[in-house]
């Protein structure tokens, strides 16, 4: 009998990555704003320099101008930005090598591999390079590399490319919410290290990701014109 | 979905308003000097895996071997309605590995199918079309395949349904429903938009070959999965009798192998680096 409830303790053992799967996949909506702050509410620990950038952001973004702010042309929001954009949700998908985030927003996806070792860096890349594992049902990510012209959300809060975050997914409320707690290391930026949560909401599971193309939402390209020059 | 040949002739597009025009092919000393992101992207890896003059794809900036995650992936599935997995072409774009060639899919589709052009879609990020055979992971559950193309990380979704959304909206994905005829899963897309570009090496004269969908476009594949489950067999047809009367037929095999993950890549980034003016950056 106990060499019975052994053999069955393993075989739960061995399926339990895939339970964990389950948790975390689906397709997710931020609750939270585009806007971080630390799980204190307060505004990150900014240092002189970086506080000076993020005050530039926000005034000219209360201007309407968003020069400083590469997402305008459509490139990546980069990390943790992308999951918080506004009315586009986002997809996980779970297999036992690499979760897959695949973002309505641009069509982005991001691939975080179960790598057991830290990635060959030839960053920095937008969503930075990631190497993740499971701790029980949750996702423990860190994430080096960011490229430095993005920032960590819409409002325009810097960082460095020396930057290293740890993001552990999870869900809560019964696995209807998604949390994302976030550990925020770049001394080049803040005064010491810092928190935030993120949370997402759970669509259903038969939510269609719409085809969002950036050049052509910000009339950046015309597809028309280009298609009728190429019929011609 | 490709981003496959070489840097030759880079076309801008007239954007809001301002005429075609052609960019000189950059050198390998203008690539080195470009900014820190575009080499780590495009020339720094990429170059190690499929050298500039041989072309690239665009999400060919794969792990080298030393890279590959240690977790490793369970034998394939033998359940024929079990698609997971990643499955390689290495006829395909994005199915370049180490060693790889150069693919050249749809390439002899027939005339009207296919076009001459001088507008390098893939160059200006237009929408591209997801019934192109790639390589790519594969999830599924009851509502749906999610495919997750390793050419430039593009996600196409089929959907389980028994009937396409009415008044779909042309996309690069289409409308693309599934059922299975015994284990025979059947896909047909329609409401496409978009290009297939690089069908070919660039032509005399900076000309490109290209594949556009019109409205009419229609792909059918029926998809198979071997006994051993190691190998995927999809039979596409292509019709747009808009422009042909003959259908395109095309078998593509894929293996199931261990994913080699991939770096970001952002067409937008080639664009903005070689001279294509998306336009200001201060509209939101």
């Amino acid at each position: 009998m106990i060499r019975k409830f052994l053999a069955l303790a393993a075989v739960a053992m061995l399926i339990a990555p895939v339970a964990q799967a389950a948790g975390i996949a689906g397709i997710w909506q931020a609750i939270s704003p585009n806007k971080l702050l630390t799980t204190a509410g307060q505004v990150p620990p900014l240092n002189a320099t970086a506080a000076a950038q993020y005050r530039s952001n926000l005034a000219a973004a209360a201007k309407g101008d968003y020069s400083w702010d590469p997402v305008s042309i459509c490139k990546p929001p980069g990390e943790p930005r992308t999951m918080l954009q506004d009315d586009y949700p986002f997809e996980i998908d779970v297999s036992p090598v690499r979760v897959d985030f695949l973002f309505q927003w641009n069509r982005l996806d991001r691939i975080v591999g179960i790598v057991g070792k830290e990635p060959l860096y030839v960053g920095p890349y937008y969503f930075g390079a990631s190497t993740a594992h499971w701790e029980g049902d949750t996702l423990v990510v860190s994430v080096t590399g960011i490229i430095e012209n993005t920032t960590l959300d819409a409002a325009g809060l810097p960082h460095t490319d020396s930057a290293v975050l740890t993001e552990r997914f999870h869900t809560i409320d019964g696995g209807q919410k998604l949390a994302a707690d976030i550990h925020v290391h770049d001394p080049a930026t803040y005064t010491s290290d810092w928190d935030t949560r993120l949370l997402f909401r759970r669509l259903p599971d038969d939510t269609r990701i719409k085809e969002d193309v950036c050049m052509e939402r910000k009339k950046l390209n015309n597809y028309a014109t280009i298609y009728n020059s190429v019929i011609k | 979905m490709i981003f496959r040949p070489a840097f030759a002739s880079i076309v801008c597009a007239l954007l809001a308003g301002r005429a075609y025009a052609q960019i000189e092919k950059p050198t390998e000393s203008e690539l080195d000097a470009a900014p820190k992101q575009f080499q780590a992207l495009v020339h720094g890896k990429s170059k190690f895996i499929t050298p500039i003059n041989q072309g690239f794809s665009g999400k060919g900036n794969i792990r080298p071997p030393d890279a590959v995650p240690v977790v490793t992936i369970p034998n394939p599935s033998h359940d024929p309605r079990d698609f997971t997995g990643y499955w390689y072409d290495p006829d395909a774009p994005g199915g370049q590995l180490p060693g790889g060639g150069v693919p050249v899919p749809l390439a002899d589709a027939p005339p009207g199918l296919v076009r001459t052009t001088k507008i390098d879609a893939e160059r200006l990020c237009i929408v591209d079309l997801g019934p192109e055979p790639e390589s790519g992971r594969i999830y599924q559950n009851k509502y749906k395949l999610t495919m997750v193309y390793n050419n430039q990380l593009r996600a196409r979704r089929i959907y389980f349904a028994g009937h396409h959304t009415p008044n779909a909206p042309l996309t690069g994905n289409g409308d693309s429903i599934a059922h299975w005829e015994g284990n025979t899963l059947v896909v047909d897309t329609i409401a496409l938009r978009g290009f297939i570009s690089g069908l070919d090496a660039t032509l005399e004269g900076g000309l490109h070959k290209i594949l556009i969908a019109s409205p009419h476009l229609h792909v059918v594949e029926r998809i198979t999965k071997s006994s051993d489950g190691s190998t995927l067999t999809d039979q596409e047809t292509w019709t747009d009798p808009s422009v042909s009367a003959t259908p395109y037929h095309l078998t593509v095999k894929y293996q199931y192998i261990q994913d080699p993950l991939g770096y970001d890549f952002e067409c937008e980034d080639v664009g903005d680096e070689f001279g294509l003016d998306y336009g200001s950056a201060n509209s939101k």
